[in-house]
């Protein structure tokens, strides 16, 4: 039986994957747009109802036989944790839950996208969020959960850019990627101090105590999952109604805003925390509700005004969940989900449907909200007005400054970037010493991430052209990774630090930072430019190699308690996976430029 | 429509100078162009009426096999009731950006009486507007009142469509499918952007980019004096905004706009393609096809 389950589950999260690089090979071969449409709907309709099928099987299997309640699929890649999926009857809900609603959008995309250039990018992207899906829902380790977590970031902000050549899809996807970031650091903040804590990997083995460290555990991946599903640090979700219908249904309307909120409410439920992080959010919470509300009640459009909705709704249920009506929430979860999906889909033919409504009704719908203007007075509504049309000034003001932070609206200098560079070095120097100074350790480990960082920072911040600024975020993953692996002492790793500066320098006479040449040796195809993207992507980020060594790396320094090192190098590739995705999205931009 | 029926409204007309032949029957009704579906309000229970319903439905059906042929989804095989479902379903289908293609491929006006263009497979690329030119008088008032619509509205209906398809960005509205729309007044592009104009290019994508050739069937003076006095025409004739020809109906002579105003065309009085029927001249083909007549 388990045997059996296990395959199934096994299918369940690899079909995914499995269609997607079919449909990314479909890409990449010489075969014709209607053979390949023809294909991909053949992969929709018959693996759509097969997977159907087998989510089906199996939830009516968990309620007539009695199965484990966890299936292991032992240590596949050595990672140092089992993965494990869960299967009680909440899990598998939502399994089924987000079938259907993939199963149906899969087939409605196939209708909507006919004939659109970027076919294949849609599907491929789909299909990897299809199998990220299965990850947060099933896993019970932190190693599985987290790449589906990346793998969700990935798909969605590469969906907002789907119309890459124009430039405010790719601003904005640019902008909502750089809050994911923050959200990944911030699980994994809350990961690795768990896990260094107690050598915890699995989210069901957790005490429900309430110990001091675990508080900050959970403060810190709620508010990762808040800036997952939109509306913190402030509501960012309209931004990413740039790709088509469908995918703005099924990402920001259903699944990719609901899901991350399961393991909210499962972390909440039935654990004993100090109250103050339980009041703290519950007040985050309601300050986003009463922003979400004026924000849609003032905007004009459709897919924003149901974006803010979505973000209201969902924190109304994350408050359930922090009140502990656990059952209220899975259900309104669900009941949610599929009506705002609907509520998406509808969103273009609404003009036409507005005008029959009207038609039947014999006149246009009454106002709403009459009963504010009774409540409230004028010249308060009118400055309520005037900050909501600006969204309170928060959302656009930090997008300026992840603008700046990125080169979308001018481009920094090169003596800026080193400047800068410079000053973090200093920074870190300092920081370094100061814990030498702390812990009185053999090496300070934080002086050890310079050379990375910095590689980094340059990387992101200098606007490189034609993919050269992928040989720096190389040389920044190579550095991290031989810091992390194969450096124990401080002579080795300073000679380590010198040879990288010294490769380093030799990049800047090879590739002549100093002219802006656009005209290089990197003269690539679209294909090619896509293949390299990808490749450059696992390499540095999720689920490659970067993120395998990482987690082996905090899985064995943590012991050790060197926490900050583990933190410090995460950050340092999310910043690397940050400078790939710009390149590449920036890149598009100036190659269809230069065919015009 | 049933004022119009009444006896005394009739008796009243008839004073006025309007007068309308007790055989004649107004029957209100209303065609779906894009599900192809119609509506006939309060038909009379009377044979001829539902005869002339039938027909209109069966012409109704054809066009919407005249129309399946250039959906890619659709098979070529359908015949005409298959054809009218489709049509049907596909007007209120959430999944479907194309749920008609509009004008797309319009090329041709012609202005002249029906009988002329009767039994000419013109692969919906036509606009036919009815004008007898022995029941015009001499001062062309009839014909005034028809070029005076129909060559802004059918060249604006042209011209939309050729620049769209020029250069969709500009001139069109992108691809529909990233479509926001704003205050339900117009469409934006996804979180914020212009309100967009045009036509998307999911509309004009089958569109063959030609100015429109407006051929009228009337005397060569009459055109002439008609073009002096409408300016809306004239702009639109003279500076190419769409092709113009005229077809004298006494010497069925052919005269062409060029620069330096009408000039006779020679001509071959022979069709230039056949078809065995209305059904063989686009049966089984998704490309344009060539006009022609069809033989019975």
């Amino acid at each position: 039986m388990e045997i059996i389950l296990k395959f199934l589950l096994a299918y369940l999260g690899l079909s995914g994957f499995l269609k997607s690089s079919a449909i990314m090979a479909l890409y990449f071969s010489k075969c014709s747009m209607r053979s390949g449409e023809r294909f991909v709907q053949f992969l929709v309709n018959v693996g759509g109802t097969f997977e159907l099928i087998v989510v089906i099987a199996t939830v009516v299997a968990s309620f007539t036989i009695t199965f484990p309640s966890q299936v292991s699929f032992g240590d596949l890649l050595n990672i140092g944790s089992a993965i494990l999926f869960n299967t009680n009857p909440v899990s598998l809900l939502y399994i089924l839950v987000s079938f259907i609603v993939i199963g149906l959008v899969g087939r409605f995309s196939c209708f909507y996208l006919h004939k659109d250039p970027h076919y294949y990018k849609f599907f491929s992207l789909f299909y990897i969020f299809q199998s990220a899906m299965v990850l947060l829902i099933l896993s019970d380790s932190f190693v599985s959960y987290f790449v589906g977590w990346e793998l969700l970031g990935i798909s969605s902000v590469l969906l907002i850019s789907f119309y890459s050549e124009r430039k405010g899809p790719v601003n904005n996807s640019l902008r909502v990627f750089t809050l994911y970031k923050i959200s990944d650091i911030l699980l994994f903040g809350g990961f690795a101090v768990a896990f260094s804590q107690s050598h915890l990997q699995l989210f069901s083995q957790f005490p429900r105590a309430g110990i001091e460290p675990f508080s900050i555990y959970m403060m810190l991946t709620s508010l990762a999952i808040m800036i997952k599903m939109g509306g913190f640090p402030v509501i960012w979700l309209p931004r990413a109604m740039e790709g088509p219908t469908p995918s703005t249904a099924v990402f920001y309307g259903a699944l990719a805003t609901h899901i991350p909120l399961l393991l909210f409410i499962n972390l909440w439920s039935g654990s004993e925390v100090q109250s103050w992080v339980r009041y703290a959010l519950i007040g985050l919470l309601i300050f986003i509700i009463l922003k979400a509300t004026v924000l849609a009640r003032v905007s004009t459009d459709a897919k924003n005004m149901l974006a803010y909705a979505t973000v209201k709704h969902i924190s109304i249920i994350s408050i359930e969940a922090l009140l502990g009506l656990f059952t209220l929430a899975y259900v309104h979860l669900v009941v949610h989900c599929f009506y705002r999906l609907f509520q998406f889909i509808r969103t273009p033919s609404l003009i036409y449907e507005y005008h029959e409504a009207e038609g039947f009704r014999g006149g246009s719908f009454p106002e709403k909200g009459a009963q504010y203007n009774r409540l409230l007075p004028l010249a308060f509504r009118k400055k309520l007005y005037h900050m909501a049309l600006h969204e309170f000034y928060l959302m656009p003001r930090l997008s300026r400054i992840i603008d700046i932070l990125m080169g979308l609206t001018n481009r920094i200098s090169r003596k800026k970037v080193v400047q800068i560079s410079l000053f973090n070095a200093a920074l870190l120097l300092i920081l370094a010493l100061l814990q030498w100074y702390d812990i009185k350790k053999i090496h300070p480990t934080l002086f050890l991430l310079i050379p990375p960082w910095i590689f980094a920072l340059v990387a992101l911040l200098y606007n490189f052209r034609d993919w050269r600024n992928i040989n720096v975020v190389l040389l920044s993953v190579v550095s991290l990774i031989s810091i992390i692996f194969y450096a124990d002492g401080f002579i080795p790793l300073l000679v380590l630090t010198l040879t990288q500066l010294t490769l380093f320098s030799l990049l800047i006479t090879t590739f002549n930072l100093k002219t802006n040449v656009f005209s290089s040796a990197f003269n690539l195809s679209k294909k090619q430019k896509v293949f390299l993207f990808i490749i450059s992507l696992w390499l540095v980020g999720v689920p490659g190699p970067g993120t395998y060594y990482l987690f082996e790396k905090t899985i064995h320094l943590s012991i050790e308690k060197d926490l900050y090192l583990a933190i410090g190098a995460f950050i340092i590739l999310s910043i690397n996976t940050l400078s790939v995705v710009k390149n590449y999205s920036l890149d598009e931009i100036h190659f269809r430029r230069s065919k015009e | 429509m049933d004022i119009l029926n009444r006896k005394d409204v009739r008796q009243k007309l008839k004073t006025l100078g309007h007068s309308i032949p007790d055989t004649t029957l107004f029957v209100g009704g209303y065609h779906n162009t894009c599900s192809d579906e119609v509506l006939i309000f309060d038909a009379p229970e009377r044979e001829d009426v539902k005869t002339a319903i039938t027909m209109i439905r069966k012409a109704a059906e054809r066009n919407a096999l005249e129309r399946c042929r250039k959906y890619e989804d659709v098979p070529l095989t359908i015949d005409s009731k298959e054809a009218y479902r489709h049509c049907l379903g596909r007007a209120n289908d959430y999944m479907q950006p194309r749920p008609e293609y509009n004008h797309a491929t319009n090329a041709l006006c012609i202005v002249g009486p029906r009988w002329m263009s009767k039994d000419l497979f013109l692969d919906r690329r036509a606009f036919l507007a009815s004008y007898e030119p022995e029941q015009d008088n001499d001062r062309a008032d009839v014909l005034r009142a028809i070029l005076s619509a129909a060559g802004p509205v059918c060249s604006g209906i042209n011209l939309e469509y050729y620049f769209g398809y020029m250069d969709n960005d500009v001139y069109g509205c992108g691809s529909k499918l990233p479509h926001n729309v704003t205050s339900l007044v117009g469409v934006m592009n996804g979180y914020q952007s212009d309100l967009l104009l045009g036509l998307s290019s999911q509309m004009v994508e089958i569109h063959d980019p030609f100015r429109l050739m407006l051929l009228v069937v009337c005397e060569k003076h009459k055109i002439e004096a008609l073009l002096e006095e409408l300016d809306s025409l004239n702009l639109l004739v003279k500076n190419d905004w769409i092709h113009l020809s005229v077809l004298d109906p006494k010497n069925q002579n052919l005269y062409r706009y060029l620069e330096n105003g009408l000039c006779k065309q020679i001509y071959s009085h022979h069709p230039s393609f056949e078809y065995p029927s209305q059904h063989a001249s686009f049966a089984g083909k998704r490309e344009a096809c060539r006009l022609g007549i069809v033989r019975k």
